[in-house]
C-alpha cells in the first residue's frame, strides 16, 4: 500500500461516518421520542381477556358496575382479533384517561391447550398493536375463566421481549382452571406441567390475585376448586405476592363471577385506582 | 532524552518475554481479523440490533429467514476465530519460547495445549457428554493473559529440562522418535504444573473473569468520582492491553446499571442530556469517549496510516481501520502488536486519561452534554457521542477534535516504535 492510499483510506472513513449523521439521527431522533412517549406516559391500562365461548361484549355488565358513581368514567376499547390476527376495534380511549379498559376476544374462543396457545398467540399480536398505538409503560391484567390461562401462557412466552420497556404492574384472574378439570393435583395436565416448567419466567415483581367462586364447598359450578388453587404451585415464591381469595354467596357461580358484587369490588380495589375527582378533594386542606 | 527512551524501549523488547509476546500475536493475527470481520458485519450491519439494520429499517425488506442464516454463519466464524484463542496462543508463546532457546518447539507446543487444557478443566457442566467440559472463559480471546503466561513458562521448562535441537529440513523417522521421547521430563513437569493450577482453580471456587473483575467493573458502572472512574478505567485499560478484554466487553455490553439507567430516564423525560443526575458517570465517559474500542484504536489506526512505512503495518491498518470504527479493534491490537508491547502502554494510559478528563472538564463548564441516551451497538465511533446525547452538534465537533488530538499525541510514539523496531531488525539480522 502506498503512502497516498492511507490518506484515502481515512479521509473515505471520515466522510462515510460523517455522510451516515443523517440516517443514523433521524432514526435516533424517532427512537428516542417514542421511548420519552413511553416514560412520560401515566397511562395504565387493564387489558381483559374472557373465558371460552365468551365474545367481547362479556363484561360489559362489569364495566357499567365499575363505571357506577364515577366522576371520570373509565373509557372502554373492545379488540376482536380474528384467526389470521387482524384486529376489529369498538369503542375508543379517552385522551385523558389513565385507566382505560380495554377488552380483548378472539374469534376462535374455544376450550383447549392447543386453543389457548393459539389465543396467547392473538393476544400477543393485539399487545403489541396496543403498545406502540398507545405508549403506555404499565399495564395491569385481568382474566375471567380461561382468560386467565391465557394471561399466564403470554407471560411465559411473550412477556420477556416487551420487559424493557414495558411493565405488568398486577394480574388478576378470575376462576381460571389453571389444571383443567382436574380435581387433584397429582394429575397434571399438560398445559399445567407447561406452566409449572416455565414459572421461572414469571416477572418478579407481579402482584397476583387469584379468585374463585365457591358455589359448593369444592366448586363453582363448572371449574373444581382444586384446580383454581393450582395455580398457587405457579405464582407463589415465584412473583412478588400471591394471594387466593374465595368468594361465596350471590351470584358465585362460574359464570356469574364477572357481575359479582365482591368480585366487582375486589377489581376496584386492586386494579383501579381512587376516582380522581374525590381523592384530590379529599386532599385539599381545610381552611 | 529521545534517545533514551529508545535506548530502554529496546532494551526492554529484547527481553526474551517480549520478543515471545510480538512473535506470538502478530502470529495470531490474521485469524483474529477474520474474526473481527465476522463481528463488524454482525455488530454494526446485520444483527436486529445493529446500527445500520436498524437505521435503514432492514426489517421491513430482509426476511427474518435470510437474516438468522447469515447472522448464523457469521457467529460460527467469530466463536471459531475468538472462543478458543487461548489454546493457540498458548501453543505459539511456548513453541517460540522453545526456539528461541533452541528447544523443541513443537512439543513444548502440545506441552503447553495440554497444561492450559487440565488447568481449565471444569467437570460441573451439566452436559459433558454434548458440551466440551473445559472452562470457556479460560480459553477466550479476552482472557489469553493466562494461556501466554503459561505457554512462556513451558516453553522455559523446555529450556531448562529438555535438550537442544538444531534445525532438521525434514526429520527422519528414528530421529522423531527420539525427540518425542526428550520431550517426556518437561512434559511431565508442565502436566503437574497445569494439576495444581487446576486444584486451585477447584478449590478456591474461583469463577475466573467474572468474579475477579466484577467489582471493577461495577465502580466504572456506578461512579460519579472523576478520579474514581478515571482510575478504574486506567486499570481496565491495562487489563485490556495484557490480554484480559474482559472488563472493557462487559463495560460495551451491558449499559444497565442503576446509574445509567436513572441518567437514560432523566434525559428521555427532557428530551436532552443537561441535567442527567450522575453527570460524570465512570463508564459513560470511558465508553463514549476514552475506551479503546471508541476512540482511541481508531486514533492509533490513523497515525499508522498517517506515518509508518512498513506496508504490512500499513496493510493491517488498512483493514482494521473500518472495523476500528464501527467499535471492533481486536485484530489490529493483536497484529500491530499493541497487546503486550510497552512502548504503546503508556501513550495508551496517558490518552485514556486524558480525553475522560478533558470531557468531564467541559462537561463541569457546561460546554458540552452527558451521553446517556442509548446507542445502537456498532453507530461509527466518531458520530457515537452525538447519538448519545440526541444530537448535539458541538458533541459531534468536540469527538472529532479530540480524535485528531489523540492522533498528534500518538504521533511520536508510533516514531519511536519504528526506530524501536529498526534497531531490533538490524540486531536480528545479524
Amino acid at each position: 500500500m502506498k503512502k497516498n492510499k492511507g490518506y484515502w483510506l481515512i479521509l473515505l472513513a471520515l466522510l462515510l461516518s460523517l455522510a451516515t449523521i443523517y440516517p443514523t439521527y433521524a432514526w435516533m431522533r424517532d427512537s428516542n421520542k417514542e421511548m420519552s412517549q413511553r416514560r412520560q406516559s401515566k397511562m395504565t391500562p387493564v387489558i381483559m381477556l374472557p373465558g371460552s365461548s365468551a365474545s367481547i361484549n362479556r363484561f360489559n355488565q362489569l364495566v357499567t358496575l365499575l363505571n357506577q358513581n364515577r366522576k371520570e368514567k373509565h373509557s372502554l376499547l373492545k379488540i376482536q382479533v380474528d384467526q389470521t390476527g387482524k384486529l376489529t376495534y369498538t369503542g375508543s380511549i379517552n385522551r385523558n384517561d389513565h385507566q382505560p379498559l380495554i377488552v380483548v376476544g378472539f374469534s376462535n374462543n374455544h376450550d383447549g391447550y392447543s386453543n389457548i396457545k393459539k389465543q396467547a398467540y392473538w393476544l400477543d399480536e393485539a399487545f403489541y398493536q396496543l403498545s406502540e398505538d398507545y405508549h403506555f409503560r404499565n399495564f395491569v391484567a385481568f382474566g375471567h375463566s380461561n382468560g386467565g390461562l391465557i394471561w399466564t401462557y403470554w407471560l411465559e412466552h411473550y412477556y420477556h421481549s416487551y420487559d424493557d420497556e414495558l411493565n405488568i404492574k398486577r394480574l388478576m384472574t378470575l376462576g381460571s382452571p389453571y389444571n383443567f378439570k382436574e380435581n387433584s393435583i397429582k394429575m397434571k395436565t399438560q398445559m399445567y406441567s407447561d406452566f409449572l416448567k416455565y414459572r421461572k419466567r414469571l416477572p418478579k415483581h407481579l402482584l397476583a390475585y387469584n379468585i374463585y367462586g365457591g358455589e359448593s364447598y369444592t366448586s363453582d359450578g363448572l371449574v373444581p376448586e382444586n384446580s383454581v388453587l393450582a395455580g398457587k404451585y405457579i405464582f407463589q415464591n415465584q412473583v412478588k405476592s400471591y394471594m387466593a381469595i374465595n368468594v361465596t354467596g350471590d351470584d358465585a357461580q362460574h359464570s356469574s363471577l364477572p357481575q359479582n358484587t365482591q368480585v366487582v369490588n375486589l377489581f376496584k380495589h386492586y386494579l383501579l385506582d381512587k376516582d380522581k375527582h374525590r381523592l384530590r378533594f379529599k386532599l385539599q386542606p381545610r381552611r | 532524552m529521545a534517545e533514551r527512551f529508545e535506548f530502554i524501549f529496546y532494551w526492554i523488547s529484547k527481553k526474551s518475554f517480549f520478543r515471545v509476546a510480538q512473535r506470538t500475536f502478530i502470529t495470531l493475527m490474521p485469524l483474529l481479523l477474520i474474526g473481527v470481520m465476522a463481528q463488524t458485519l454482525m455488530t454494526a450491519f446485520i444483527g436486529y440490533d445493529s446500527w445500520l439494520y436498524n437505521i435503514s429499517y432492514a426489517y421491513q425488506f430482509i426476511p427474518t429467514w435470510l437474516s438468522d442464516n447469515i447472522l448464523y454463519l457469521l457467529n460460527s466464524v467469530r466463536f471459531a476465530s475468538f472462543n478458543l484463542a487461548g489454546l493457540l496462543v498458548a501453543y505459539l508463546a511456548a513453541g517460540y519460547t522453545a526456539k528461541l532457546f533452541q528447544k523443541d518447539a513443537q512439543m513444548a507446543g502440545i506441552t503447553s495445549v495440554l497444561t492450559l487444557l487440565t488447568a481449565s478443566y471444569n467437570g460441573n457442566q451439566p452436559n459433558p457428554a454434548s458440551t466440551l467440559p473445559f472452562n470457556a472463559q479460560l480459553l477466550d480471546m479476552n482472557m489469553v493473559l493466562l494461556p501466554f503466561l503459561l505457554g512462556y513458562l513451558v516453553g522455559n521448562i523446555f529450556r531448562w529440562l529438555a535438550p537442544k535441537q538444531g534445525h532438521q529440513r525434514f526429520e527422519q523417522l528414528a530421529g522423531l522418535d527420539v525427540r518425542v521421547w526428550q520431550a517426556a521430563k518437561p512434559m511431565l513437569v508442565a502436566l503437574v504444573i497445569g494439576l495444581l493450577l487446576a486444584l486451585g482453580i477447584y478449590l478456591f471456587k474461583t469463577k475466573i473473569s467474572n468474579a475477579v473483575f466484577n467489582s471493577l467493573i461495577s465502580t466504572e458502572l456506578s461512579t460519579n468520582n472523576i478520579l474514581k472512574g478515571v482510575g478504574s478505567a486506567l486499570l481496565i485499560t491495562l487489563l485490556a492491553l495484557i490480554g484480559i478484554g474482559y472488563p472493557v466487553v462487559a463495560l460495551n455490553n451491558s449499559n444497565n446499571s442503576g446509574a445509567a439507567v436513572a441518567n437514560m430516564n432523566n434525559a428521555l423525560i427532557h428530551s436532552n442530556s443537561w441535567q442527567v443526575p450522575y453527570k460524570y458517570l465512570g463508564s459513560e465517559l470511558y465508553t463514549g469517549y476514552a475506551s479503546l474500542s471508541s476512540l482511541v484504536a481508531l486514533a492509533l489506526i490513523i497515525t499508522v496510516l498517517l506515518v509508518m512505512h512498513n506496508r504490512y503495518k500499513r496493510r493491517l491498518a488498512g483493514f482494521s481501520l473500518f472495523p476500528a470504527m464501527f467499535g471492533v479493534p481486536t485484530g489490529f491490537l493483536a497484529g500491530l502488536p499493541v497487546l503486550f508491547n510497552p512502548v504503546y502502554l503508556l501513550p495508551i494510559l496517558i490518552v485514556v486519561a486524558f480525553n475522560m478528563l478533558l470531557s468531564a472538564l467541559l462537561l463541569w463548564l457546561n460546554w458540552i452534554p452527558a451521553v446517556a441516551f442509548p446507542v445502537l451497538v456498532g453507530t461509527p465511533q466518531p458520530i457515537a457521542p452525538f447519538v448519545a446525547t440526541n444530537g448535539s452538534w458541538r458533541v459531534l465537533v468536540y469527538s472529532i477534535i479530540l480524535l485528531v488530538i489523540d492522533v498528534c499525541w500518538f504521533r511520536p510514539w508510533v516514531k519511536l516504535d519504528m526506530k524501536v523496531q529498526e534497531r531490533v531488525a538490524n540486531d536480528e539480522k545479524e
